[in-house]
């Protein structure tokens, strides 16, 4: 038993270490306020909205499919130590937010939860009139959770962040309402360029891979044709794809949308078979310098190039003669 | 989202001020109404205080999750002692979880193979202990090592590798209570421990029919017997220590160390003597332990589909480890033990290319629990399909090579569906 003694020692002096040198973590009222978030596109909002009040983390990369983000030992640390949880909720992180919350034991976290920006969330689409196994395994109750790609989530996402940062620091709430107003007017800013693509976008035809750009076809107005999974998380089958193939050229669809994390290949192959093209988008903002204004400009400019449009130089106001 | 199907830059505007307008009343916080609970208990100071107001109102709105799970599989085994085609249900299992208040939850699993039924997991967990510390109470599968409180359905590979299987059980099971902390060190580490007191705790095998092994606790006519009251420091214990660190950008790290001893069982068996008579024997007050240290390494691409893991464990177990009945043609008949060690490894590289398929090899050698240790190989090549994220169809090639000379090969095709919510409470 000589071995296995030795071990008991180690363990039990390890864990006397640990008990010993716990991460007290001893904060100041001052620090900034710990937030953790599950996509970039929340991180960045609740800097824009949180200044220097926040030191804010992140989950997601941005290039994976949220619904199975893998995790790491940096995301329990940090989880830990958080005193807000930023998710979208709607289902869209629920395959691995939970465990990560289980796992991370923060008792703010389990008294307040996760702040789901989704709830509330006006003009939800896609919503499953019944939930069966039949009709996809990736079916979301509450309707399709993909809402960063709407142009109206970043101030809808700003005002809740706002409203929580002014609970948990009520000191601030002045500089927070400052900010949340300054960023919804920056985005009103490069909203009405958007608007201004989506007029020339509206009516055409779109398929996705996965039907993750929905909110953002909608909001630009294109025609939604399907989508190369015959139901919603069910790979392509050969015989969906011949028939989805007849559609597509009989409708005139030109642009399949594909995400990062769906085989690119699968969706050129499609699009080609129906003379179409292929066009992978982001579905989210990239967590390493970018912004969720920057990620929406950018996924309206893709659109644009897909169907070789061009938006005309904005003609200036007329000025109103006031005299 | 009609309002933005004629668009105009300015009615587009119009439309996002909309969106932003103050959230509206939470869609996910809707009431159930106490109509809702067609039957309730009467509360009246002439009945027993049963419960309180909310256990009885009968609704279905705070019910566990709950799943069930099917494991089947066809093999062909080609060995010494047999040969042959097998289809078997491995398991059907049903599973139960969730909250009971904000610092209680709990979970169950009861599971047959249309030959036994059995209770693997019924435990309450408590986590408002202080920051990361939890502690469960029930029946739950023991913290040992990186595989052992994995469910064998839930295995990459169709059976647990075969230095496990000898050492601790294809599924080990404790009835017990277990503490649980874990602590940050820096910003990327993760250190966690465990400590289990467990006064039950029977290996049971997963069904199937091409496990030549076994796993449990019997040697021959030999069984390990544990008294039913005994000392606290006479229950079964087990220990494990583990840190998990972030490894560059996309992969993680993990080191673990684990105990499990017995310090106080018995040896019971049965046999005849000379004269044909019934005998028991029973050799007491042995002891026996086993300790491990596991090694991981994962990798996953940046889109989370791609991944690669390589990881292994070392095993070895000390102590009283086999009874044997000994009758060597002499008057008498006896209970020879066994009191030595034994040791054994297991080692895998697992590799997914995309969200449906994976691959994988697993190589385990383990000396037998015997005088003279006889060595045996298992090495399993696997590929994992999964057509959706609730059905898995896997392919199989397991070879045995054995020093006493018990060879075998087998090809196993296994299927396995999930019905709901599936999962069970492992730690990492």
């Amino acid at each position: 038993m000589t071995f296995s003694r030795s071990l008991q020692s180690v363990l039990f002096a390890i864990l006397g270490l640990v008990l010993t040198g716990s991460d007290a973590g001893a904060r100041g009222i001052e620090d900034p306020l710990r937030v953790v978030t599950t996509i970039p596109d929340l991180a960045d909002i609740a800097r824009e909205v949180g200044g220097d009040a926040v030191r804010v983390d992140c989950i997601a990369r941005g290039t994976e499919n949220l619904h199975s983000v893998r995790l790491r030992p940096s995301h329990m640390v940090v989880t830990s130590r958080a005193d807000l949880f930023l998710q979208v909720g709607l289902a869209l992180e629920h395959a691995w937010v939970p465990g990560l919350l289980e796992s991370s034991r923060n008792p703010r976290l389990v008294a307040d939860g996760p702040l789901n920006i989704g709830a509330g969330w006006p003009h939800l689409i896609e919503v499953p009139v019944t939930l069966d196994r039949r009709a996809g395994v990736d079916i979301h109750p509450l309707g399709n959770p993909h809402i960063n790609l709407h142009p109206g989530f970043g101030p809808f996402a700003a005002r809740k962040i706002r409203d929580r940062l002014k609970e948990l620091r009520p000191k601030s709430s002045e500089m927070f309402d400052k900010r949340c107003a300054a960023y919804e007017e920056l985005v009103l800013k490069h909203a009405k360029r958007w608007g201004r693509i989506s007029v020339l976008l509206k009516g055409q035809k779109v398929v996705q891979y996965h039907k993750e750009f929905s909110y953002l076809c909608e909001a630009c107005g294109l025609e939604m044709c399907g989508a190369l999974e015959p139901k919603p998380g069910v790979p392509p089958t050969p015989g969906h794809l011949a028939k989805l193939a007849v559609k597509m050229r009989e409708e005139e669809v030109r642009v399949v949308l594909h995400g990062p994390w769906t085989p690119g290949r699968v969706a050129k192959d499609a699009a080609e078979r129906a003379g179409a093209r292929a066009i992978k988008l982001q579905v989210m903002t990239q967590r390493e310098g970018d912004s969720w204004i920057a990620f929406m400009d950018r996924s309206h400019d893709a659109l644009l190039k897909a169907w070789e449009l061009e938006l005309p130089e904005e003609q200036p106001a007329p000025e109103v003669d006031d005299g | 989202m009609k309002f933005i199907s004629n668009i105009t830059p300015s009615l587009f505007l119009v439309a996002l001020a909309s969106i932003v307008s103050e959230p509206q009343a939470n869609a996910q916080d809707g009431q159930a109404s106490d109509n809702d609970a067609p039957v309730g208990l009467l509360d009246s100071p002439a009945m027993p205080r049963l419960y309180w107001g909310q256990t009885s109102r009968f609704t279905n709105a705070f019910n566990p999750a709950i799943g069930l799970a099917v494991d089947a599989s066809a093999s062909h085994l080609d060995s010494d002692d047999e040969e042959g085609y097998s289809l078997d249900l491995n398991l059907a299992e049903l599973t139960m979880q969730g909250p009971l208040s904000p610092n209680w939850w709990g979970n169950f699993a009861l599971e047959t193979n249309s030959e036994e039924v059995s209770l693997t997991e019924s435990a309450l967990y408590y986590t408002g202990l202080g920051e990361r510390s939890s502690l469960r109470a029930g029946k739950f599968f023991v913290d040992f090592g990186k595989q052992m409180q994995v469910h064998v359905h839930d295995l990459s590979t169709p059976e647990r590798p075969s230095v496990l299987r000898e050492y601790l059980g294809a599924e080990l099971p404790g009835t017990g209570v277990q503490y649980d902390h874990w602590s940050p060190v820096g910003d990327d580490i993760a250190f966690r421990f465990s400590l289990g007191l467990f006064s039950e705790m029977a290996a049971h095998d997963h069904g199937g029919g091409h496990d030549a092994h076994g796993g449990d606790d019997e040697h021959g006519e030999v069984e390990m017997h544990i008294e039913d009251r005994r000392g606290l420091g006479d229950m079964i214990m087990t220990a494990r220590a583990t840190a998990m660190k972030d490894a560059g950008t996309n992969g993680v790290i993990q080191l673990g160390a684990s105990l499990k001893t017995v310090p106080d069982f018995a040896f019971e068996g049965g046999g005849e003597d000379d004269l044909g008579a019934e005998v028991e024997f029973e050799a007491e007050g042995l002891d026996q332990s086993v300790t491990g240290i596991d090694l991981t390494y994962g990798w996953n691409s940046d889109d989370g589909v791609k991944s690669w893991t390589v990881g292994g464990e070392v095993l070895r177990v000390e102590g009283d480890l086999a009874g044997e009945i000994v009758n060597d043609e002499t008057p008498t008949v006896g209970l020879d033990v066994y009191n030595g060690s034994a040791q054994g490894w297991f080692a895998f590289v697992e590799h997914d290319w995309n969200q449906q398929n994976g691959v994988g090899v697993t190589v385990s050698a383990f000396e037998h629990l015997e005088e003279d240790a006889p060595l045996d190989t298992e090495t399993s090549l696997y590929w994992s399909h999964y057509p959706t994220e609730y059905t898995r169809f896997r392919v199989a090639a397991i070879n045995r090579e054995s020093d006493e000379g018990e060879d075998s090969q087998a090809l196993v095709f296994q299927l396995t569906g999930y019905f709901g919510a599936h999962g069970h409470p492992y730690n990492w």
